[in-house]
């Protein structure tokens, strides 16, 4: 190849990666690349089978390790159980209780939805933890909200088949509707990079404490109200208006194993438009 | 040839990059983070085959790259297929010992971190820039592992040379 056609490719090259960036600029509602949603369907099962073979691995080692403990182990579970029962048998006659009087006043919760259990194949490091790569059994939808047990781990922005990239909520892109706990605040919290989080437009005048838990706030149409985000590690004097506060995520991002992907948020508004106008 | 030495070579790096990955969830992030062992692919074949593998070669690795990275689509593709194109056009135009090379490989690293800083400055609201230890880190990996590699050729490449030799010798005798 001569050195002008190899400019010619160059520069062809450059045009059309620019295009495929510049696709995701323009608007956030086009979703991902039919590109992107190929490169993460070709790199979840290479991912997925390291991940299998480093979990093989390091199961047979701790295997090993713990032979000697598990009938230590096994007693100290079953005492867990009986009190487990005990505390379900409690919580029975407490939701009784609970039908009993919704009875009584007419009120109606939403029921429980299903959960898909996914297991975290790619952890990227690279880029100060900003995404994984998730395999789920039914696939997922973009936007679909994915936790873990201790609170919110991120969104799904790639689903490509069974594998899907979830944006974590450390990444500086990410923004979460929020609520402090206890006070019911709101405000929004922003990835802050090096795996923190931070509260932000939260008013001088609010009680902040270090210590204090966040909640995702539900008022983002993408994540859930109640979940736990994380806690107060610093607050400080922002500009005149706002606290500067400092979150630590409720999730250890590097012990993710499986994840949850909850069912998307229901958008009462989005299918028929605005509702009429109140009377 | 020259495309089935360049997927294979991409393809084993992507799967030792996962590798590394995982084992940086075991041992720590600092070592992972360091280490891009697709650049160091692209560097190689655009060294060894010219710009225009290069660049193909680093575009792909850069969209596989972002395919595993959270982020932009598109950033790390663009800095590689430069890289790409970069690296073979100094080793058309400039005289290199193989020794030398390896500086090759140190710039690369430096020039596309550098190209994805500039791209996410112009692009990106809150642009999230690596430190300079993390810059230098990924510099001197890039170049130990371009040592590496290029140090393995060399050897696969006289050993390749010596047994054609011998075999050579062996036919003329009978």
């Amino acid at each position: 190849m001569s050195g002008r056609q190899a400019r010619w490719l160059l520069v062809v090259l450059l045009i059309g990666e620019f295009v495929v960036l510049s696709r995701q600029l323009a608007t956030t509602e086009s979703g991902p690349s039919l590109l992107e949603r190929m490169t993460v369907r070709a790199l979840g099962p290479l991912a997925h089978a390291v991940t299998g073979a480093e979990g093989q691995l390091s199961g047979f080692v701790e295997r090993r390790r713990r032979s000697r403990t598990l009938r230590e182990e096994n007693r100290r579970l079953q005492q867990r159980v009986a009190e487990m029962e005990r505390e379900l048998l409690r919580r029975q006659s407490v939701e009784l209780d609970f039908q009993r009087l919704a009875a009584a006043v007419r009120y109606s919760r939403e029921a429980s939805r299903d959960l898909q259990v996914g297991d975290v194949v790619y952890l990227d490091h690279a880029s100060a933890r900003r995404s994984i790569l998730v395999a789920i059994g039914g696939g997922a939808e973009v936007g679909q909200t994915v936790v873990d047990a201790s609170g919110v781990v991120g969104r799904v922005v790639v689903a490509s088949g069974r594998y899907a990239k979830v944006q974590l909520v450390t990444d500086p892109a990410s923004a979460v509707g929020a609520m402090l706990e206890r006070s019911r605040r709101q405000g929004v919290a922003r990835g802050a990079g090096a795996g923190t989080l931070r509260l932000e437009y939260v008013p001088s005048t609010a009680e902040v404490r270090v210590g204090d838990r966040v909640v995702s706030a539900g008022i983002d149409g993408i994540y859930p109200r109640g979940l736990p985000l994380g806690t107060v590690e610093e607050v400080t004097p922002g500009n005149d208006l706002f606290l500067r506060i400092r979150l630590r995520p409720a999730v250890d991002f590097g012990l993710l194993d499986t994840v949850y992907v909850l069912p998307p948020v229901e958008r009462p508004f989005e299918e028929g438009g605005a509702p009429d106008a109140l009377p | 040839m020259l495309f089935l030495r360049s997927a294979l070579a991409l393809l084993v790096a992507t799967f030792l990059q996962i590798v590394l990955q995982q084992l940086g969830n075991l041992w720590g992030r600092g070592v992972a983070s360091a280490v891009d062992l697709l650049l160091v692919v692209v560097v190689w074949i655009a060294l060894a085959s010219g710009p225009g593998a290069g660049q193909i070669v680093g575009m792909v690795a850069g969209f596989l790259a972002d395919g595993l990275a959270g982020g932009l689509y598109g950033l790390q593709a663009i800095a590689n297929t430069v890289v790409g194109y970069g690296a073979a056009v100094v080793r058309q135009r400039v005289v290199l010992q193989r020794g030398v090379l390896i500086l090759v490989f140190a710039g690369a690293a430096l020039v596309q971190q550098l190209v994805v800083a500039l791209l996410q400055f112009l692009l990106v609201a809150e642009p999230e820039v690596a430190s300079l230890p993390s810059v230098l880190a990924r510099v001197v990996a890039t170049a130990a592992l371009g040592a590496l590699l290029l140090s393995l050729e060399g050897r696969v490449q006289s050993g390749w040379r010596g047994w054609q030799r011998r075999r050579h010798s062996r036919l003329r005798l009978r």
